[in-house]
């Protein structure tokens, strides 16, 4: 009886490293998919069209301050944005 | 009304709770879960501070985040977007996590803590300035906040008024003075969002010639606004901070644990010089657009304490607040106070006057923890043998592990949960290094000045003020005084004095007089009470723990005395473990 219980721990085991690895996988094609397919087209869309997503320009302006006028609505600290 | 705040998820998370706007409660996740720096899910502070509030989640009435999720991923994807395919090892390894946790905070404040209420989303640097200026003492106060980078916003500076909080301009991500400090920290081969302070430390030892060439890597204007060089950093795109340019302008970066040359110290104090060039710049701005002469400071930058000690000096400002958690983990703070305020339109009637907000252990919890362990012990009879005995204790250099009272909320030991020695023996440093901390021979120990004595050994600012209370200023020891307490007297003639007030903690600010009494100098030896690499202890076992696999000799608890030599079962040897 003990060796039957001990087989089935082991095989649950191994059955859950099995599924942590299958998971793994996906999600690493996934990321891949998405890195490679949804990043990279939209950014080179946008370095082709002239399109930056970081202010990393070296342009010297006067003042790297940018003035805050508007006010945060009370509502606006309920969203996650 | 009870508002949980609460940080997590990048560096440092913590938990507070305030009731009717009155702090109940604060502390850092670290503390509990023994892990460094830990930034995971604050579930340990959570329920400390409902324990200590005496109620649970159902009766939070909201709870508030330090940052808005969704606006942060935004720049992270920006990056992503800007940088590819170079940030392809970073996108890897940080996006899952965003998906897991970073997102969903709805779902695991529910699934954690039961809590199914609103979710209020501070700004980042609104929760950093909410941090110092609602818990200040000014009813009016320009506000200056500075880190790495919260969601895009890395610079703000704002004002206060009573109970509003108004942020007037900012700087934003990549374009970031923490990031620059950071950079530079990595480069001198110190590990990034932990060592900084070792920076500032090293700085002492140089002279700023590569000043000049610092200045390339930053275009900075008058008002203080700056840009980086972006071709001289990585960390917008890469798993390091700087590029391989920087190393082209500057030589090759120092490795971890290499010996440290001249070359180091003269990159750190130029760091420091610029830094602070840049800050006195930028208070200067702060002045002329608010004129307003208070200034509250906020943001892992305002740690600095090297630069706050100066900062009355170079800007028109003449008061100044910093709350002792100004990093992230700080953040908390800030969003429960500014729901409070801001949000919810209620009155200010809270100063955070001290630093003891953190959990504390009655006698009869000690006691019973002494027994049950086996550990041998005395009591003293009563507070004038307490401070007589421990007094004479320190006078003779043995080193004293002190848990006292309330933990303390931020990154510094301020007499609750310390270790306590002699300033005035040449030998101390070493003794400590040899015995407990194991840390670099550059970084100095603080001393812990009654603050009606503070002026009498340092050259502070006229009127020393609060944040000197939470060790945020250091000060030159005045010339005549250095040889007499050379153990907190760094290379620079520079002490990160850390005053004491007796209405804050009546018993250490007796220690400390009652070593004056005996040696002729109010002040103590006072440094964080931990293993190297673990943060600082909280619980009595925590303390007797640490005592018994470093070299303290002695540990005092409430009024208990424990000595290490008594108990030589329990000793053991931190340092096979010990990781910085
Ligand atoms: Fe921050």
């Amino acid at each position: 009886m003990g060796m039957v219980k001990e087989f089935l721990k082991s095989l649950r085991e191994g059955m859950k490293q099995f599924a942590d690895m299958v998971a793994d996988s996906v999600n690493l094609l996934l990321l891949l998919a998405v890195y490679f397919v949804g990043i990279g087209l939209v950014s080179i869309v946008a370095k082709l069209s002239g399109k930056h997503f970081l202010d990393i320009g070296r342009q010297s302006r006067q003042s790297y301050w940018q003035k805050i006028e508007k006010r945060p609505e009370r509502n606006s600290f309920y969203r996650m944005f | 009304m009870y508002i949980l705040g609460i940080s997590c998820f990048y560096h440092d998370s913590g938990a507070c709770l305030i009731k009717d706007g009155q702090l109940v409660a604060a502390a850092l996740e670290e503390r509990f879960s023994r892990k460094k720096h830990d930034f995971s899910f604050p579930h340990a502070a959570i329920a400390f501070c409902l324990e200590e509030a005496g109620i649970d989640i159902s009766a939070v009435d909201h709870v508030a985040f330090y940052e808005k999720p969704v606006l942060k991923f935004d720049r992270i994807l920006s990056q992503h977007l800007e940088m590819f395919p170079r940030s392809f090892l970073p996108f890897f390894l940080a996006l899952p996590s965003w998906f897991n946790e970073k997102l969903r905070l709805r779902h695991i404040l529910r699934k954690k803590i039961g809590y199914r209420k609103n979710v209020l989303y501070i700004p980042h640097h609104l929760s950093h300035a909410a941090s110092a200026f609602y818990v200040s003492p000014f009813e009016e106060a320009a506000v200056l906040t500075l880190d790495g980078a919260g969601e895009w916003q890395t610079s703000t500076l704002g004002i206060g008024r009573g109970q509003q909080l108004q942020q007037l301009a900012e700087i934003n991500f990549p374009h970031s003075l923490g990031l620059l400090y950071s950079a530079v920290t990595a480069y001198l081969g110190f590990k990034v969002n932990n060592d900084e302070y070792k920076v500032m430390g090293l700085a002492g030892y140089g002279k700023p010639r590569y000043l000049e060439k610092l200045r390339k890597v930053i275009d900075v204007k008058d008002d203080g606004s700056f840009a980086l060089n972006l071709e001289y950093f990585s960390f917008h795109y890469g798993m390091r901070m700087f590029s391989k340019k920087f190393e082209e302008e500057f030589g090759p970066a120092r490795k971890p644990e290499t010996e440290i040359s001249q070359d180091h110290q003269d990159m750190a104090a130029s760091m420091q010089v610029l830094l602070e060039e840049i800050i006195f710049k930028i208070c200067r701005h702060l002045y002329e657009i608010t004129k307003v002469d208070k200034l509250c400071f906020a943001g892992g930058v305002a740690l600095n304490s090297l630069l706050n000690g100066k900062l009355f000096k170079h800007t028109p400002f003449k008061e100044i607040y910093i709350q002792p958690e100004a990093g992230d983990g700080g953040g908390c703070l800030g969003a429960a106070f500014y729901a409070y305020h801001a949000v919810f339109d209620q009155p200010r009637s809270f100063v955070m006057e001290h630093a003891y907000w953190g959990p504390q252990y009655t006698r009869a919890e000690m006691k019973q923890f002494l027994d049950d362990s086996g550990i041998k012990y005395k009591e003293y009879a009563d507070e004038n043998s307490l401070l007589a005995g421990v007094a004479k204790l320190i006078k003779d250099s043995f080193v004293i592990g002190w848990l006292q009272g309330r933990m303390e909320w931020g990154p510094r030991a301020l007499g609750a949960r310390s270790i306590l020695s002699n300033p005035t023996n040449p030998k101390m440093q070493e003794i400590l290094n040899v015995k407990v901390k194991h840390r670099e021979p550059f970084r100095p120990f603080a001393p812990a000045v009654t603050a009606e004595k503070a002026n009498e050994y340092f050259q502070g600012d006229e009127v020393v003020p609060m944040p000197a209370d939470f060790m945020l200023m250091v000060y030159p020891v005045r010339p005549d005084h250095r040889d007499k307490i050379p153990a907190v007297t760094h290379v620079d003639g520079t002490g990160r004095l850390q005053t004491v007030r007796r209405k804050q903690n009546p018993r250490y600010y007796d220690m400390i007089k009652a070593f004056g009494e005996l040696s002729g100098y109010p002040i103590l030896i006072n440094t964080s009470f931990n293993i190297r690499g673990e943060p600082i202890v909280c619980t009595p076992r925590d303390a007797y723990r640490c005592m018994m696999g470093t070299g303290i000799d002695y540990l005092l608890m409430d009024k208990f005395l424990i000595a290490r030599a008594d108990n030589p079962n329990d000793m053991w040897d931190s340092e096979q473990y010990a990781h910085d």
